[in-house]
C-alpha cells in the first residue's frame, strides 16, 4: 500500500507583480515558489532519495498554451533551489492530476519507490474567473508537496477514471462508495465546496467515513483538497500513524483518482505561512 | 531496432470536418476587471493562423489521429506521450484511458529519460489552433523512440492515415 510519509501545503493567494513583466518573468516567479517548496519539504524530511517528481495542476492552463508560460523555464527556475526538479508537468486531468502522476509513476517504477507530488494551483496573472465562479464557489492558490512511497505495482490499490456520462461527480461519488464497501481506510477526503452543493455527497457517502469539507475556511483548491484534508484531519487527530485511509480527488470534467494510504510512522504534515505579494493596483 | 528516433511533421491544411456544422464552444473566461484585459493582452501576442478546429473537434482529431497510429501498427509501443494542451471544454475521449497514454507538457523530454532505459514510446505534439490566444500552427510532429523493426513501414502508413485527415506531410525522415 502506499505509504504517506509527508504533506505540506503553502498558500499562495497572488504571485509577485514581475509576473507581468514577460512570460520569461512569470515562469521564474513561478518555478521560485516550486522551487522552494520542495527545497523545504526536502529538508524538513532530511533529504531523502526521490525516484520520480512530477508537478501537476488544474488551472494553470491558458498561460502554457498561449506560451506566456512554459515548462523547461520554470524546471530552471526550480533548479535554482533544489535537485528534485519535477520531471514533467500536466494540467490535462484537472483535480485528478495527482492520480494520473501515480499511476504513471507506478509504470515508471514497477518494483516501487519515493514519489513527490508536487500540485500547484497558482493564479497565474491573476484571472477573475479562477477566483470564484458558479462551478465551485471562491478558490484557494498554492501548492502542496506531497511526499509517498509507492509500492510494487501489484501491491497498489489506485484507480484513476473518467466518467462516461454527463454526471461526472455522481459517477465518481458512486465509484468511492463502492470503494469504501472494500477498503479498510477508515476516513476519506472529498473535493472543497460550498454547503450548497455538497448534497451529493451526503446522498452517496456514509457521513461517518468522510473528512471535513473545508470549502469555507479554504476555498476549492484544485487537486490540492486532498492533501490540506489530510493535513487538517491529522492535527485534528482524526488519522494516526499506522492506519489506512483513502485519497480522492475528481474534476469538473469527470476525470477522478482513488486510493488506499497509509500514513506512515515518521509522518509529518503542514500547513505552511501564505506568501503575501504585493497587489497590483487593477488601474494601472 | 533504430537508435535514431522515426520522425514525422505534417500540418493541418484545412478545416477540420469541413462542411460540417460543429459548436464552436470557444473558450474564454469571462473578464470581470481591467486586469483580464491585461492579462489576455499579455498571453495574447503571437502569430496568428487560421483554426481549423474547434475544441469538441479537438479531442476527435487527436483520436483519429491514435486511432491512425494504433491501426496501422501492431508494433510494440509501451508508452504513448501526448503534449498536453489545455483548456478543454470537452472531456478527453475514453479512448485515452486505461492504456498506456498521458498528456504532458513536455512530452519529448518524458520520451527521451525512458527511451534511455529502452523504452519503445512514440510521442504525439501537436499545436492545432483552437482560439487565437494560443500558440499554435496546425502542426502535428510525433517521434518514435526506439522503434522496432518494421516501424519505418508502419510510419509511412501512419503518414498516409494522417494525409487522410488533411494533415500534409512537411518533412519526413525516416532515418
Amino acid at each position: 500500500m502506499l505509504q504517506l510519509e509527508g504533506i505540506h501545503y503553502r498558500c499562495v493567494p497572488q504571485l509577485d507583480t514581475r509576473e507581468r513583466l514577460s512570460g520569461a518573468a512569470a515562469c521564474e516567479v513561478v518555478g521560485d515558489v516550486i522551487g522552494a517548496e520542495i527545497a523545504t519539504t526536502m529538508a524538513a524530511h532530511d533529504h531523502p532519495q526521490v525516484d520520480f517528481a512530477m508537478c501537476v495542476s488544474t488551472i494553470m492552463d491558458m498561460p502554457f498554451v498561449s506560451g506566456y508560460l512554459n515548462w523547461d523555464l520554470i524546471a530552471k527556475s526550480i533548479a535554482e533551489h533544489t535537485p528534485n526538479v519535477p520531471r514533467n508537468f500536466t494540467a490535462s486531468y484537472e483535480c485528478a492530476g495527482w492520480g494520473f502522476a501515480l499511476d504513471y509513476a507506478q509504470r515508471r517504477l514497477p518494483l516501487g519507490g519515493r514519489v513527490l507530488l508536487v500540485v500547484a494551483d497558482l493564479n497565474v496573472l491573476d484571472i477573475s474567473f479562477w477566483r470564484e465562479n458558479e462551478n465551485w464557489g471562491h478558490s484557494g492558490f498554492g501548492v502542496s508537496t506531497v511526499l509517498v512511497t509507492i509500492p510494487p505495482a501489484a501491491e497498489l490499490s489506485l484507480r484513476v477514471g473518467v466518467a462516461k456520462s454527463d454526471q461526472g461527480m455522481g459517477e465518481f461519488c458512486a465509484d468511492l462508495r463502492k470503494w469504501l464497501k472494500t477498503s479498510t481506510g477508515a476516513l476519506t477526503n472529498v473535493p472543497f465546496l460550498p454547503a450548497e452543493m455538497t448534497g451529493i455527497y451526503s446522498h452517496f457517502l456514509p457521513s461517518d467515513r468522510v473528512m471535513r469539507d473545508l470549502h469555507s475556511d479554504w476555498g476549492h483548491c484544485f487537486g490540492s483538497d486532498t492533501w490540506i484534508s489530510f493535513i487538517d484531519a491529522y492535527q485534528r487527530k482524526d488519522i494516526v500513524p499506522g492506519s489506512v485511509y483513502c485519497a480522492t480527488s475528481a474534476s469538473l470534467r469527470g476525470y477522478w483518482a482513488l486510493t488506499d494510504v497509509m500514513v506512515s510512522d515518521t509522518f509529518q504534515a503542514s500547513f505552511r505561512p501564505a506568501i503575501v505579494a504585493k497587489a497590483l493596483e487593477a488601474a494601472e | 531496432m533504430s537508435n535514431v528516433p522515426l520522425t514525422y511533421a505534417g500540418v493541418l491544411c484545412s478545416p477540420w470536418k469541413a462542411g460540417k456544422p460543429t459548436p464552436a464552444k470557444a473558450y474564454v473566461p469571462p473578464f470581470s476587471d481591467v486586469l483580464d484585459f491585461d492579462s489576455y493582452r499579455l498571453m495574447g501576442q503571437n502569430p496568428s493562423v487560421r483554426a481549423h478546429v474547434t475544441y469538441p473537434d479537438h479531442y476527435a482529431l487527436l483520436l483519429a489521429i491514435l486511432n491512425v497510429i494504433t491501426h496501422e501498427s501492431d508494433l510494440q509501443i509501451d508508452e504513448i506521450l501526448i503534449n498536453s494542451r489545455m483548456p478543454s471544454v470537452v472531456r478527453v475521449p475514453q479512448d485515452f484511458f486505461g492504456r498506456n497514454v498521458l498528456f504532458l507538457n513536455e512530452p519529448l523530454r518524458e520520451a527521451k529519460l525512458i527511451a534511455a532505459d529502452g523504452a519503445h514510446v512514440l510521442v504525439i505534439e501537436e499545436r492545432f489552433l483552437r482560439h487565437s490566444v494560443e500558440n499554435a500552427d496546425n502542426s502535428l510532429k510525433v517521434t518514435w523512440f526506439n522503434a522496432p523493426t518494421g516501424a519505418e513501414a508502419a510510419m509511412d502508413r501512419m503518414a498516409d492515415g494522417f494525409d487522410a485527415l488533411g494533415i500534409h506531410a512537411v518533412k519526413w525522415n525516416a532515418a
